[in-house]
Order: C-alpha cells, then structure tokens, then sequence
C-alpha cells in the first residue's frame, strides 16, 4: 500500500529503535525520488549554462588576482581559465547526466566534488542555495535515484524498481525542512519583526513594479510581508508533510518564491526550491499529476520483488554526522558574543538569508614602520566589484585582505610592516558604524574558528 | 472527520486567492497616496542636471572650436590665452557631464571626447604624418589621441613660453589637427545632445523608465550611484592619491597628475564633484528632487542627523577644500602635501555616508551580476 511519505513518521514516531529502522528502510514509491533527481539534474544543467554564458567563470574565477578562502580550505585553488572552463563545462555533462540518469552513480559523486570544488574557491561567491546544492548532491550519493525513470535503468533492466527505501525520501524532506525551518528561525530577531526590515528597504527599492509596487511604500506592508515570510519559513515544512494541505501549500511555495525572483536577484534560487519541495508530494500524487498532462505512468504495482534497501552501517553513520552537524551548524553562531548579523562570526551555511541589507567602506592603511611610511589602499584596486562588496562587511575577509595586502608589498618579508582598517557598516537602515578596531594590526590578528576580539561588537 | 476538513481546505485555498486579489487591489488604491517617486526624481536629475550641462558643453565646446578658429586666423598671445581659458571652460563644462556615460554609445561618445591617459606619441605622429588632417580623418582615429587632451597637448605645455607655443602652430600639419580636434569636440557634444533628447534619441526618456534599483540591476539608481563611486574612487586615488603618495609610498610624483600641462587636474575634480551634488540634490535648487529627499522620505540618518545634510555638508567641504588650495595639483604635491592631504580625507570622509549609508539605505547593487543576492 502506498503511503505519503513524510506524515506518518512526523505524525506517529516510532516507538523503538527496531521499528523505527523498519519504519525507515521500509520501501515506498520511488517516483518522488526520481522526479527529485530529474529535477534537480535539469535545474543543475540551466544553471550552470546560464553561469556559462553569463561570462561569470572569467568574472569570478580567472580575473580575480586574489580569492578570498574558507578557513581549513585555503589550499583549494582556482585552476587556469580553460581548467575553469573545462571544469564547468563537465558539470554541464554531469548535470546531464543526473537528469537523464546515465551512469548516475560516477555522475553524482563527481558532480558533487567538483560543484563544491568550485563554492569552495572563493567566499565571496557565498550562496545558500549553492550550498544546498552541495549538500542535496551529497545525500544523492547514498540514494538509488537512478533505478526509475532513467537510461541506467532502460540500459539495464535489473537496476529498475519501482521503490526505494522510505529513509531516501525522508532524508530530502528532512533537509528542506532544515532549510526552511533554519531560515524562518534567523527571521525572529527585532529587525525582522518589529521594524519589518531589511524587507521596507528592498521593498521602497522596487516600487516601481507594475500595481503592486505603489504597495510597498507603506511600512505595515513590510512588516505584514516579514512575519508572512517568518511564518512561512518555519511552518512550510509541516504545510508540505501533511496530505491534505500539500496543495495549497504547494501553491504557496510557488507564490513565495516567484515572489522573491521578481523582487530579488537571486538566480535560480526559487525555481531550485520550487523543484526540490516536490519531494514531499507522494508517488501517487505525483503518479495522477504527470499522467494528467500527458505521461503514462504505470501504477504501482502490488506484488513486486523489493531489492535489499538496508544502507551500510558507513553510509548509516556518515548520514547521521551530517545531519547532526546540519543541527549544528546553524547554530554555531550561539557560541560567539555579539550579533551574528553585525559580526558574521557563524553566519554562513546556517541558513541566515535575506536577513541583512548591508554596506560597507573599507579604507586600508598599509604601513611600512621601518620606512616610517604608510600608504591609503582600497580594495577596488585588487579586487573585483563582487569581492570588494562582500569584503566590506565580513571581518574574516577583511583580515585575509590585509594579509594579502602586506604580501604584495615589494619589501614584503623584509621590512616591519602593519596593516589598519577602518570599515564603516550601515546594517538594515541604522547608521553606519565601525565594523572592527581601526588600532587593529591586522598582520598580528589570528585567523581561526575562535571569536575575533577585534570586531566590535554591535 | 472527512467532512469536517473539507470547508477548511477551501477556506486555505479562498486565503490563498483572495491575499494576492487583495493586494492588487490595495496596490492600486496606493497609486494615489503620498510616496516617493523616483521617476519624477530621474526627470528631475534629467531636467536640472543633465540637459543644462549638455547645452553649456554645447555652447563651450563652439566657443572652444572658434576660439581655436581665431587664433589660427590670428596667431598672438591674446588669442592663445583666450583659446587656453575657451579650452579650460569646456574642459569644466565637460567634467560635469562625464559622469553620464550610461549606456555603450554614450561611453563611445564620451571617450572620444576624453580617454586618458593620452597617447602623445600617436598625436606626434598624426602630426609628423602625411595624411590630411580634417575633422572627418580626426573622428576616426583612436580615442586616446583626440579630444580635450589632444587640445590641450597641443596649447598647453609645462616647459615653454607662450611665444614658443604660438611659434609651433607655424606648422600647418599642427594648425590643421586644432582645428579638426576642435571640430569633433563639438560634434560629438552635438552627438551626445540628440542621443538623450526627445528629438533625437529619446535616450532621457528610457533613462527616466528604468527606475527600478533592486530586482532592476540595469536601473538608472543604481547606474547613477555605481557611477558616482567609481569616479569618487578614481579621483580620490588615481588623480590624488597616486601623485601625492598617499596611495602609494609617500612619494610625490607630479607626473602622474592628469591634466598636467594645463595645471587644471584639481578643477576637473571639483567639478566632477559639483555634478555629484548636483545629481544627488537633483539639481540646486531647494525644490529639486534628488536623492536627498530620497533619503529624506527614507528617513535615514547619520550621527542623529538626516543622513542628506551630512552628506551635503562633506560635498561642501570637498568642493571648499580644493577651491581653496590656489596652487595647480603638480605643484601642490611636493609644495603643500599637507593641503592635498586635506583634500585627500575630506573626499574619504564624503565617501563614507555615500557609500555604507546611502548604498544600505537605497539597496544599491554594486556589481552587475545576481551572484550575491542572498548572502
């Protein structure tokens, strides 16, 4: 009997470990799995075009003379520009080859490493859907998307089934449900709640969108838009799990992210999340919805040989420290004082989105002490608009700035030198203020997962 | 129990109808209430700033090309100087528009009036050369050998005396290239006229259209401000910080000042920084619409103060700084580092609320590329 997928285990846990295992391995309808993987594969494949052609691989990979690392990842290094190129353009391939299901198992390891490969070149490329995207290609390592709706499965009749075990589907609600669950979370702050800000700002930015731009001038509708959003974010989960909401909330998933590409720019963001919430929906929904607009889907059938579903105790134990750390992680910035808003210390792949339009303005102070002598640096000279951007607000890029900075120095390593930074942040409409302590020598500030005492704290 | 969750499902789906209905409606309504309106704002900067400042360069521009016309026709040094200031006034008229190069063609327009550094052993060549020099030969060749710097390598000069400047336009090759520089000058500012007139181009009217600055990455706002940093940067270090030293190692270097010959490096400065007020007053007058009243209607503020004052006040005492130093910027880095030094942080400190506050405040994207939408 098919069962939607998601409702009876947040509905009913289990009571024991062994049932639960049961409860998880126990097969259900694949098709929610397959579609997710086609999905996601053609969603991959446009998105990387469109980067392609975007010209963003010279822009963000190849021009740049310095890229700013992730603390642990200093060592991954953007390639020449035909690496690049070759680079993405197998992504290309791959992503092909996940949607059509083509040696899907080769396909998706390798475009897992090399999608992170490349996020993990530069911090200033940061995105959270990018992110999830890494994160969503690694949990369809361990999953069976290939065996339905695929070549692999045409080209070899004995890798076809028709279900997959209940924990697969289960994994990928879970890590949406993390996603929105996180995001909404981040939005109970005052800013977002009691002032309705930063949306006021983005929103009397985009009055000039036909009727209902005139709208959003007025700060209650910022406000109502805020909490719709928090609320929105926090429940859509539960919405989606549940049958006889699903629709609806479907329907709401679609209009809150169309919603944000027309105000935003934020890529193919929405249309990646519109795709992957269609995990929630069960086989059979799915099976009635695609047989509706012209795919003949057969039903499931009743009596059929399952495959042994159980994963190895690694993949057990692999998946369960990634979701524990997918608990962690956006939790993290508990552990730092301040806000992490102001401070960035946590901030990022915790699902903080959209929650601050900021700006900053750095002027570095490069002094050479042996010479007596200190030079005004800006980091348009050396870095791209997108860097200098991201730099402006985010101390640990400023450090690493400063680093690079005294390294160009032509007595670099010769003569006593210090670098100061004096950087104004204005966050969500306050004024501006400075971000980090101007006497800091930056060249004597460490760089590690500790809190920086150098930032000031809100 | 199957009955019972029906009328609410249909309740959830009318919600979900009836929320965008409303705010359609409530859109519309708000049509006709009080907010800021940032297309009357871009005709505003159109109006006050833009076309005002295309005509003066209009106008000094045929000045200039007369000017130059009457000293070929009578070489002395009275005609040099009035051909020299005829050069410096269109020179000014020109650095308050060129910041407006909005779109390719106006870039093309306003290179091939202004691209520097100028190649100077190209224009050598051009006059050791044996084509004919006419204005349509001059609007072909490159940009960096044409235009105000062209003109102003060929009757300006930092080691000669005015006699020795007039004494070379014994030359007929050198006569003959003013002439022609000069003409070109003033059809590109024609050019550049009918490209943003309703007459011509109609560019001012699409300017006005796109007025959109958030999910609009192509929107005049955001054009405007992102013009308005990038030429605050470059003044700030490549024109100043570069000569001085401040940007570089404490060593003046008067031969990277621009405009040397001249000794107008620090006017074009001042000027490109009274057509930034002007943009974001929307012009001079109190009435005018600018992004100060932006601002205002935003209510942001700066040190308790609204955040248009501050940033008024620091456009002052930039402008008021430069105004006062007497000397030109080639003498004034090795003879007075301590007023360019001046100059130098009252521009860094008009940056400051530009850049953090106003950029927050207006969700102004810098770069052109939807990479960084979401952070």
């Amino acid at each position: 009997m098919e069962t939607s997928s998601g409702e009876s285990m947040l509905l009913n846990p289990a009571p024991r470990l062994a049932s639960f295992r049961r409860h998880l391995n126990r097969p259900v309808d694949i098709l929610p799995l397959a579609v997710f993987r086609i999905a996601f594969g053609a969603l991959m494949f446009a998105s990387t075009l469109r980067f392609m052609l975007n010209g963003w691989i010279d822009a963000l990979y190849v021009q740049p003379q310095f890229h700013f690392s992730y603390l642990g990842f200093e060592w991954v290094k953007p390639l020449s520009g035909g690496g690049m190129t070759a680079i993405f353009i197998a992504t290309l391939i791959l992503s092909l080859c996940i949607m059509l299901g083509f040696v899907y198992r080769s396909a998706i390891a390798l475009f897992f490493i090399l999608f992170t490969y490349i996020e993990l070149l530069d911090q200033a490329t940061y995105l959270n859907h990018y992110y999830f995207v890494s994160l969503v290609s690694f949990l369809l390592n361990f999953m069976p998307a290939q065996r339905y709706l695929s070549l692999d499965a045409r080209l070899r009749p004995q890798l076809k089934t028709r279900y997959a075990p209940f924990w697969c589907i289960l994994a990928l609600q879970l890590q949406l449900a993390l996603v929105y669950f996180f995001a909404g979370f981040a939005k109970l702050n005052e800013d977002w709640l009691l002032h309705g800000r930063p949306m006021a700002i983005w929103l009397k930015a985009n009055t000039g969108i036909p009727l209902i731009g005139p709208l959003f001038d007025y700060n209650w509708i910022a406000l109502a838009l805020s909490w719709a959003a928090a609320a929105y974010d926090l429940t859509i989960a539960l919405w989606l799990s549940w049958r006889r909401a699903r629709l609806p909330a479907y329907a709401t998933v679609i209009v809150f992210h169309l919603l944000t590409a027309m105000l935003f720019p934020i890529g193919v963001f929405p249309y990646v999340m519109i795709a992957a919430t269609l995990i929630f929906f069960s086989g059979g929904e799915l099976r009635s919805a695609l047989n509706r607009v012209g795919f003949r889907l057969a039903p499931l059938p009743r009596r059929a040989v399952i495959p042994h579903m159980r994963p190895s105790t690694a993949a057990k134990l692999i998946l369960i420290l990634f979701f524990v750390m997918q608990l962690i992680l956006p939790l993290r910035h508990y552990l730092y004082p301040g806000d992490a808003n102001w401070t960035m210390e946590g901030y990022r792949f915790a699902w903080r989105v959209m929650l601050n339009e900021k700006a900053g303005f750095a002027t570095f102070y490069l002094a050479d002490r042996t010479a007596g002598k200190t030079q005004v640096v800006y980091g348009s000279q050396y870095l791209t608009p997108q860097q200098l951007r991201h730099m402006s607000y985010q101390p640990d890029m400023i450090l690493q700035f400063a680093r690079y900075l005294a390294a160009q120095h032509p007595y670099a390593g010769q003569r006593e030198l210090a670098v100061f930074a004096e950087v104004y942040v204005a966050r969500n409409g306050a004024p501006s203020k400075l971000l980090i302590d101007p006497e800091q020598n930056l060249l004597e500030a460490s760089r590690d997962i500790f809190s920086a005492p150098w930032i000031l704290r809100y | 129990m199957r009955a019972a969750r029906q009328p609410f499902i249909l309740v959830m789906i009318a919600l979900g109808m009836l929320t965008p209905l409303s705010m359609l409606a409530l859109g519309l309504a708000a049509q006709a209430q009080d907010s800021f309106d940032r297309r009357a704002m871009l005709q505003s900067i159109v109006d006050n700033v833009i076309l005002p400042g295309q005509l003066a360069f209009n106008d000094a521009s045929n000045q200039l090309a007369s000017a130059a016309q009457d000293f070929l026709s009578e070489p002395t040094a009275t005609a040099l100087s009035i051909l020299q200031q005829a050069w410096r006034s269109a020179s000014d008229a020109w650095e308050q528009i060129a910041i407006f190069d909005l779109d390719l063609r106006l870039t093309s327009y306003h290179n091939q009036i202004d691209k520097t550094p100028p190649n100077y052993e190209f224009i050598d060549a051009v006059l050791q050369g044996a084509d004919e020099i006419t204005e349509p030969y001059v609007n072909g060749i490159g940009s960096t050998s044409k235009g105000l710097p062209a003109i102003e390598y060929l009757i300006f000069s930092i080691d000669s005396t005015p006699a020795e400047i007039i004494d070379s336009f014994a030359d007929p090759r050198r006569r003959a290239f003013l002439l022609a520089l000069a003409q070109n000058i003033a059809r590109k500012a024609s050019q550049i006229t009918d490209y943003w007139s309703p007459d011509g181009r109609q560019y001012a009217a699409r300017f006005i259209k796109a007025d959109q600055s958030g999910g609009e990455l192509q929107g005049s706002i955001n054009m405007l401000v992102n013009k308005i940093f990038v030429m605050l940067a470059t003044d700030l270090q490549m024109w100043i910080g570069e000569p001085s030293g401040i940007a570089t190692d404490g060593e003046a270097r008067p031969q990277l000042v621009e405009a040397r010959r001249s000794g107008h490096s620090l006017r074009h400065i001042a000027q490109h920084l009274i057509a930034m007020q002007r943009i974001f007053n929307g012009g001079t007058a109190e009435e005018d619409l600018g992004f100060d009243d932006y601002l205002d209607f935003l209510g942001a503020m700066f040190d308790d103060r609204p955040l248009s004052a501050v940033i008024n006040e620091r456009f002052a005492s930039a402008i008021a700084s430069i105004e006062a130093l007497e000397l030109p910027l080639a003498a004034a880095v090795v003879e007075a580092p301590q007023d360019i030094a001046a100059i130098y942080e009252n521009i860094r400190q008009l940056q400051i609320p530009l850049r953090a506050d106003m950029k927050s405040h207006l969700s102004i994207l810098i770069t052109l590329s939807d990479r960084d939408g979401d952070q």
